[in-house]
């Protein structure tokens, strides 16, 4: 299933956007970016199914949080930087 | 034993505080590393803590909640950040060395002390109005003294620091948990309290809240976040949170926030002075100790006229009641005071204290 992972800078940011995308009825799950996504180093992503890309932007636009990057996978496992 | 040392440490706490401790070294790990349930489980611990702190202290993002040791930590960090040699800064008489050490080992700061009477928070203001301008780069002021339980006029302070745009940083180690505590009202570049006074919760927490600014870390090392990059991220928390972090203590100081909410504010500050104008009244009445009452707060200093205070604190001690006795770390409050020759005995309540502790103490007097 095509997916985005919004980028973090920290584990509190991404435990930030995940608790606000879920609280407006928006599965979203945080982990470990893969390493080849960040170019400084660990960080955190919060994944989101692609058809929620909308409510998402403009949930995070409401709560002032804003991913650091934004990756989308169409579902062959190759990432693409996308925006929201 | 009968404990009036809360303003030291409080020790009686919440049973959810020791609970949650337990709990979290059982089942808890370090949040920003692994990525399985222990760690999880620490990571919701501390955002949770740093959210119903940013709630109770007015903070804007949880982000901007640090996690400290106690309040020396988030002072050092504050100053430190702030203030550099040949700095000219603004202070109170009534500052405790976590404040005065700092600045003397930043180096070639200039500290414009503002001396007021004890209890007499208009005359400290007026102080704070005449010495903070346009020289000044930052002002630093206790909310309320450790050792005289005065309570310092820190609404007109900060406002004279906001009016003249100079970073206010506030010692709030004997106000967090009694009295309203407010990073945005004041618009204080930081303030700092410790976790196990009033806020209940276990030792070696505490909270450094922060305002605009970059701040300075005090430590570098691992935050679990920008990896390759060898300077300390650019973003709060994790600039000034290198290391594993204390979780379990987190755990604790969470419950003990939430007891104070619980609580509230109001009982828990009537109660603790209602104990304490008890205990003032009682000595007074026995005219056989010099009593520093300002009569609204939860520490009272005395000094016995017929011994020292150290040794009728030892005389107390060994009848089962905790209280302390010395400069309390603060020898420029007891300089402002006029006490620095003798120091105080200080009693100093917490919620848990009762009236029935507060007579049998006079009873021993």
């Amino acid at each position: 299933m095509p997916y985005y992972l919004l980028l973090s800078r920290s584990i509190t940011h991404a435990q930030r956007m995940s608790r606000a995308l879920e609280q407006a009825g928006i599965t979203a799950r945080f982990f470990r970016a893969p390493m080849g996504l960040t170019d400084r180093g660990c960080s955190y992503a919060v994944r989101i199914n692609a058809n929620a890309r909308q409510a998402a932007r403009a949930r995070l636009q409401e709560v002032g949080l804003q991913p650091m990057r934004v990756f989308y996978d169409g579902g062959d496992g190759a990432f693409s930087e996308a925006t929201l | 034993m009968i404990y009036f040392d809360s303003a030291a440490t409080t020790l009686q706490k919440p049973e959810a505080v020791s609970r949650a401790v337990a709990g979290a070294i059982q089942s808890m790990t370090t949040p920003g590393r692994g990525d399985y349930p222990a760690a999880r489980r620490a990571a919701e611990l501390m955002l949770r803590c740093r959210t119903e702190a940013a709630e109770l202290f007015g903070v804007p993002e949880p982000d901007n909640v640090i996690l400290t040791s106690n309040a020396t930590h988030g002072l050092n960090i504050a100053i430190k950040s702030l203030v550099s040699p040949g700095d000219t800064v603004v202070i109170s008489g009534y500052e405790h060395n976590a404040v005065t050490r700092p600045l003397r080992a930043v180096g070639g700061v200039s500290a414009r002390i503002v001396n007021g009477r004890l209890f007499d928070p208009e005359q400290m203001a007026e102080g704070f109005r005449k010495a903070v301008d346009g020289s000044v780069k930052a002002a630093v002021c206790t909310h309320v003294s450790n050792v005289f339980g005065y309570a310092l006029p820190i609404d007109e302070i900060a406002a004279v620091c906001r009016e003249r745009g100079v970073p206010l940083i506030v010692d709030a180690s004997q106000s967090a948990g009694i009295l309203p505590v407010n990073l945005q009202k004041w618009g204080a570049a930081y303030v700092a309290m410790p976790g196990h006074k009033g806020l209940y919760g276990p030792q070696g927490t505490g909270l450094l809240l922060c305002g605009e600014g970059q701040p300075r870390p005090l430590l570098e090392g691992g935050t679990g976040s920008l990896s390759r990059q060898q300077e300390m991220p650019d973003f709060l928390p994790d600039r000034l949170e290198a290391g594993t972090q204390n979780v379990h203590g987190a755990a604790g100081l969470l419950e003990g926030l939430r007891f104070v909410r619980r609580q509230g504010l109001g009982r828990i500050a009537g109660h603790e002075a209602a104990l304490i104008r008890q205990l003032a009244e009682g000595l007074r009445r026995k005219g056989t100790y010099h009593v520093y009452d300002g009569g609204d707060s939860p520490v009272l200093s005395v000094i016995p006229r017929q011994t020292d205070p150290e040794s009728a604190a030892d005389l107390l001690a060994r009848q089962g009641v905790a209280v302390r006795a010395g400069l309390h770390c603060a020898p420029l409050a007891h300089q402002t005071a006029g006490t620095a020759e003798t120091g105080t005995m200080r009693f100093s309540a917490s919620v848990f204290n009762t009236p029935e502790e507060v007579d049998h103490v006079l009873s021993l007097l």
